[in-house]
């Protein structure tokens, strides 16, 4: 029922799905890459006692200092069991907690969605505090081959509905609980655009007015990764796999070009695919 | 940037509104021996700085990253303490560093200079809302600026004159730092907002002036919401203390850091 809901849905759109330009790439990968620099910088400073809130302010103004104007999203920081929605009830569960504060030992995940120069961004950054359980480290294994996975998934025959189901097998194959069914419409990944209007003030918090423009524009559901998805496999998406157990979870998030024939990230030149870095 | 680079810890000086760190001469002098010292300007406030803030980049945050960045710079491996010491507004950054360094802060000093929290609880004294007449005068952009323009010279010189100090010889233009005014009073707007309570700062010492024509005298109570090792001294003085008297300002900084952990 719900699928043919969506299906339904997604043939309203004003515009066409986007095909990403070669020429856009490079406005793109400054964005992402703005984005990841402003995690490190920020993850480099958090420390045992500092709060979501806190956290998710000083991203937002370590990114405006460094040109950036608006927001597909404002940032997200989730601390300790919250970096897997553990006893997550509404939407407002999602917000930075500014009574969530980091302990040591503790899982951290900074999310974060610039537009820079015309062009948006959305990067996921995970890290532990402290030393790692060895969980932990079997999460960011599979994370790594999820890297390596998703793009040849998206060159494969199979649909945008098999891929998500795949990546969802694998994550309960090896004993976690998927995350990302959680986000708006269990999205694995949702289209990002230019935005000619970025001097235009967000005006909604933490989605701005620019995204919910561009998405409910072209129908919502094509724009979005969800178990159901009906739309083009084509062109620009951020990916973002996000799972976990009881105690923490763990996610990336990046830019997937996809392409008749290809899949392949923007750029390998992100934090969670430099080993040893974390 | 001056004083020991041997030494693994680091005073970090945050002047005031019209002021420099050439405020804090007579500390960085007086302490050069013993620890690195540091003394940026605050944003907008360097008169030989050609960088183009935009005014909306003034906010507390935006100034606590400035900090943090000149920190890791002088000690990229993060193993320095750093005792902070801040006078006027720059008590707003001072109080917000002290929080975000958490291990890494020694102590924080505040010459009357208090924290957002501090002047939020006195929104009810009538003695401090008069002294603070101009903070309301400096919210109304353009206007300020072109009063500061051309009579903020002026204004400083008595200023100064007032707290019984001898004016800086020149008298630069510091009216993009009318700035932080409107930045901190946003700050201020959201603190009440959200409520937001500010946590153990650990050692913290607040030096008042009895006579400050900005500041009321501080009270232990205000400031234990912050600290719970918090040593309050009142002095006979005005607001540039650390001016007006350096030798006792000194020797109360000096104590200070000494009965920190740190050494």
């Amino acid at each position: 029922m719900l699928s043919k809901a969506q299906s339904v849905l997604s043939k309203i759109k004003l515009f066409p799905a986007p095909t990403a330009k070669d020429e856009s790439f490079e406005g793109y990968r400054r964005a992402q890459a703005l984005a990841f620099e402003c995690a490190r910088a920020i993850s480099a400073e958090v420390k045992p006692g500092w709060s979501e809130k806190r956290t998710a302010d000083l991203m937002d103004t370590w990114l405006r200092d460094n040109g950036v104007k608006t927001f597909f999203h404002t940032s997200f920081a989730w601390f300790g069991n919250r970096t897997s929605f553990t006893g997550f009830k509404h939407y407002l569960n999602f917000l930075p907690d500014k009574n969530n504060i980091l302990k040591e030992n503790e899982a951290v995940i900074l999310d974060t969605a610039p537009i820079f120069e015309g062009f948006a961004a959305d990067i996921g950054y995970s890290y532990f505090v402290g030393e790692r359980p060895e969980e932990y480290v079997k999460a960011k294994n599979i994370l790594a081959e999820f890297r390596k996975e998703i793009p040849k998934l998206f060159q494969s025959e199979k649909s945008t509905g098999e891929i998500w189901a795949d990546v969802d097998a694998t994550i309960r194959s090896e004993g976690f609980r998927n995350c990302h069914k959680d986000y708006p419409l269990g999205a694995l990944g949702h289209r990002l655009h230019e935005h000619s209007f970025e001097n235009f003030p967000a005006l909604l918090k933490p989605f701005s007015l620019h995204t919910y423009v561009k998405m409910l524009s072209r129908g919502l559901l094509p724009e979005v990764l969800g178990p159901f998805h009906q739309g083009e496999k084509t062109g620009l998406w951020a990916i973002e796999p996000h799972f976990g157990n009881d105690q923490f979870g763990i996610k990336f998030e990046e830019i997937l070009i996809v392409e008749k024939e290809k899949a392949y990230w923007l750029d390998d030149n992100v934090p969670h695919n430099q080993v040893g870095k974390q | 940037m001056g004083g020991n680079p041997e030494s693994k810890e680091i005073i970090f000086f945050i002047h005031g509104f019209p002021d420099s760190p050439h405020t804090f001469s007579a500390q960085a002098d007086y302490f050069k021996n013993d620890y690195l010292i540091l003394m940026p300007y605050l944003r907008g406030m360097d008169p030989q700085s050609t960088v183009d803030i935009p005014k909306n980049r003034y906010s507390i945050d935006s100034i606590v990253l400035d900090f943090i960045e000149i920190i890791n710079t002088h000690d990229p491996h993060g193993n320095f303490k750093v005792h902070i010491v801040a006078h006027d507004i720059g008590g707003l950054y001072a109080w917000q560093l002290a929080s975000d360094l958490g291990k890494k802060r020694a102590t924080l000093t505040a010459i009357n200079a208090p924290s957002i929290q501090i002047m939020m609880q006195r929104l009810g004294n009538f003695s401090q809302i008069r002294k603070s007449w101009y903070i309301a005068l400096f919210q109304i952009p353009v206007l300020s600026e072109t009063l500061w323009k051309k009579f903020g010279s002026e204004v400083t010189k008595r200023a100064f004159i007032k707290d019984g100090q001898i004016p800086p010889a020149t008298i630069e233009d510091v009216s993009r730092g009318l700035n932080l005014y409107r930045a901190g009073f946003k700050a201020s707007v959201k603190n009440i907002l959200s409520g937001q309570k500010s946590e153990d700062l650990g050692r913290v010492l607040c030096i008042s002036g009895d006579k400050d024509p900005y500041l009321v005298v501080s009270k232990k109570s205000e400031v234990e919401n912050s600290s719970s090792n918090v040593i309050l001294r009142v002095l006979e003085g005005g607001h540039w203390l650390h001016q007006s008297k350096p030798d006792k300002i000194n020797q109360h900084l000096h104590d200070f850091f000494r009965s920190s952990d740190v050494k």
